[in-house]
Formats: structure tokens, C-alpha cells, sequence
């Protein structure tokens, strides 16, 4: 029969069906299709209200002392207005007080959907962190003895897949294509990476 | 089970009127009759309630929506999953198989993929339209929007202001 044709199909199939595939697919990639048509556009916007809501702003803190996140939950963008009303707030790990010299000094190394990637030079150890839930969803010990270097580490998402990796270069070729293929490669180069938590609300 | 004529239906259905064992007929919009044990026919929430509601099983169904074979196909999950209860590791994997193998034929086929998720869609049958969205939401994961436009033979209709909206929205949120 005509099947060239229908195979049009797909881009008007019935919201509740269309619905159906959008909630197999992680809410973060989920956004990219509203720029397949019209009729998906429409139905990502009105199915799938939850990443509807605007971005928040994230703002870290580093001081000798700790570090802190803050979530500003105004959605005004003027952070003036803001800076006020920040309402969740959560420390990365407290430092515990067992001695002087047992000091942590965390470096950010990255920041996605409002996950904090912290890499604490001390100790070595790398953590993500959900500044609005407390929750750690990786926390990676750090190799003995095997010291990181802090601008060689990344955070990536890949949007994809809804993955989130953490890369670390060995060695920094300073050039536009190492740091391109560090995207597009870091399967080879990673030193952890984590199935993502499908975590796109703050 | 197969499609049989219309009168084999009958026969069939005035023979076994018990609960259960019931033959359902129903009809695809070219106006062929398949005959399906009640249980097969049950997997489509749209039927089952027909059913419950004492609607016409000696009419049978006529499905206005969806073509023979398409409907064949429906009827051959619906055999499956209906008839069958799987209980033992072997029934359960060799199920799971039949699932494996179905949507990988219809994942070679995308407008007949379309057709069955449609009619899976209209006959609320959960299990067969989990089955064909997943492997459309496969199929677009880790594709650009051109790629699946491509894939599934989706016509671009934004205009050029569409497409700036969308990522202005994109990246402010």
C-alpha cells in the first residue's frame, strides 16, 4: 500500500500515544524534541509540565572554612531581589573537627542540572552532590597516594542519554580538540562515571 | 489464533458460551472477521470493557480504526499474552522472546510500527503499546531532532521563529 506515505504518521500520532514514548525518555532529553514539529513541541509542553518551571539559580560558596550551595528560589532573575529569599541550603559533606590538620578544601568542578560535582583536593575525593536534597548520588574515595589535577577533571552530561560522567584528562594537551574530544571520547578516558539519577527538578 | 470466517465464528460461539472459553469476533475496517478466544480479546481494555458491560459478544466488535493487517498482528500479541500464562523461568523467558522478536520486525517497518502503535493505542492494550513506544523512544534516543524526523518520516513544520523560541526557551530554563 501507500506506506511512504503514511509513515508521515508519526508526527501526528495522538497525544496520550505520543505521551507514552516521551515518558521513556529522560526528562533533560526530552526538551531537544520539541524541536522535531509542531505537533511534538505541543505535546512535550503540555504533557510534560515538570521541567516547566525555570532554572534556579545555584550559587556556591568556597571558604577555608567549607563551602556552601545555595539555591535561590526566586525566579526573579534580578539577583538582587534574589539573594534574599535563598531557600534550601546544604553544606557538601561538614568537615568533622578531629584534629587541625584534618582540613577539607573542596574545588567545584562542575555544575549540571543542579548537581554540584565537588572534588575535595585533600583526601582526593570526588562527590556529587543535590544541594536541594542533601543526597549524594556518588561519592568516589579518593585513590591513595594518586593526586587528580582539579582543572583536569569535568563534569558532563550527556544529554542523550541522561549519563553523567566525570572525565579526568592524564594528560592536558591544551587545544580546543582535546577538550572536544573529551566529550566525544570520555569513555576512554573517564575515571568514573555513574548512570544518571534521573534527577531534573530542583 | 488465526482468522477463521464468519460462520466458523458463530458455530464456535454458540458452542462455547461458558465464561472464559467464549469466542469474541471482531472486525477490521476492510470488513474481515477475526475470531479470538475471550481471554486473547481481554487484553484490549477497550473490549474488556465492552464485554463486562454486557455488550454485543454474539455481534462481535467491528474496529472502525484499524485494518486487517494490522489487526492480524494485534490478535497475534494479544494470542499470546491472552492464552497464556506464563508461569514457569522457561514460559516467562520464552514470552519475553515473543516480545523480543515481535517489535524487532515491526522496528524494521516503521509505518507499520505507527499503524500497530495506533491500534494498540485506540484498544488500550497496555503491554503492546509499552512495547512500541519504548521502541520508538529507543529508536530517538541519542538522535538529533533532524535524525529522528528522518527516522520516522516526521515533515519539519516549525518556521524559522518556532525554532529561535524553542531555544531561547532552552536556554534560559
Amino acid at each position: 500500500m501507500e506506506e511512504e506515505e503514511e509513515a508521515a504518521g508519526f508526527g501526528e500520532l495522538p497525544a496520550d500515544a505520543l505521551e507514552e514514548i516521551l515518558v521513556r525518555i529522560p526528562a533533560s532529553a526530552r526538551r531537544r524534541l520539541r524541536l522535531v514539529c509542531r505537533h511534538w513541541r505541543d505535546v512535550v509542553d503540555d504533557r510534560t509540565p515538570e521541567r516547566r518551571s525555570r532554572a534556579k539559580t545555584l550559587v556556591y560558596v568556597s571558604r577555608p572554612a567549607g563551602a556552601a550551595a545555595y539555591v535561590l528560589d526566586d525566579d526573579d532573575d534580578d539577583l538582587g531581589a534574589a539573594a534574599g529569599s535563598y531557600g534550601a541550603a546544604a553544606a557538601p559533606p561538614p568537615p568533622p573537627q578531629t584534629g587541625p590538620d584534618r582540613r577539607f578544601r573542596f574545588r567545584m568542578v562542575g555544575t549540571l542540572n543542579g548537581l554540584l560535582c565537588l572534588y575535595e583536593e585533600l583526601a582526593g575525593d570526588i562527590v556529587v552532590l543535590n544541594p536541594v536534597t542533601g543526597e549524594t548520588p556518588l561519592h568516589i574515595r579518593g585513590p591513595a597516594g594518586n593526586r587528580l589535577d582539579p582543572a583536569a577533571l569535568s563534569f558532563v552530561y550527556l544529554e542523550t542519554t541522561g549519563q553523567y560522567k566525570i572525565v579526568h584528562l592524564r594528560r592536558l594537551p591544551i587545544s580546543l580538540a582535546a577538550r572536544a574530544g573529551a566529550h566525544r571520547r570520555g569513555g576512554r578516558r573517564f575515571m568514573a562515571e555513574r548512570a544518571g539519577p534521573r534527577r531534573n527538578e530542583l | 489464533m488465526a482468522s477463521g470466517s464468519g460462520a466458523a465464528a458463530a458455530a464456535a460461539d454458540a458452542e462455547e458460551k461458558e465464561s472464559g472459553s467464549r469466542m469474541i469476533t471482531l472486525t477490521s475496517n476492510e470488513g474481515k472477521a477475526f475470531v479470538v478466544t475471550e481471554a486473547s480479546a481481554r487484553q484490549s481494555a477497550t473490549i474488556r470493557s465492552m464485554v463486562d458491560d454486557g455488550g454485543c459478544v454474539d455481534k462481535g466488535f467491528p474496529l472502525p480504526n484499524v485494518d486487517s493487517k494490522t489487526l492480524a498482528r494485534v490478535i497475534q500479541y494479544s494470542d499470546e499474552h491472552g492464552n497464556k500464562e506464563p508461569h514457569t523461568v522457561d514460559e516467562r523467558a520464552a514470552l519475553a522472546k515473543f516480545d523480543r522478536d515481535f517489535i524487532a520486525e515491526l522496528d524494521a517497518d516503521k509505518a507499520f510500527l505507527y499503524d500497530v502503535t495506533m491500534a494498540a493505542n485506540y484498544l488500550h492494550i497496555q503491554g503492546l503499546l509499552a512495547l512500541t513506544t519504548q521502541c520508538v523512544a529507543d529508536t530517538i534516543k541519542g538522535k538529533t531532532p533532524e535524525e529522528i524526523r528522518t527516522a520516522f518520516g516526521i515533515e519539519y513544520d516549525l518556521t524559522a521563529q518556532d525554532e529561535k523560541e524553542i531555544k531561547e526557551e532552552d536556554t534560559h530554563a
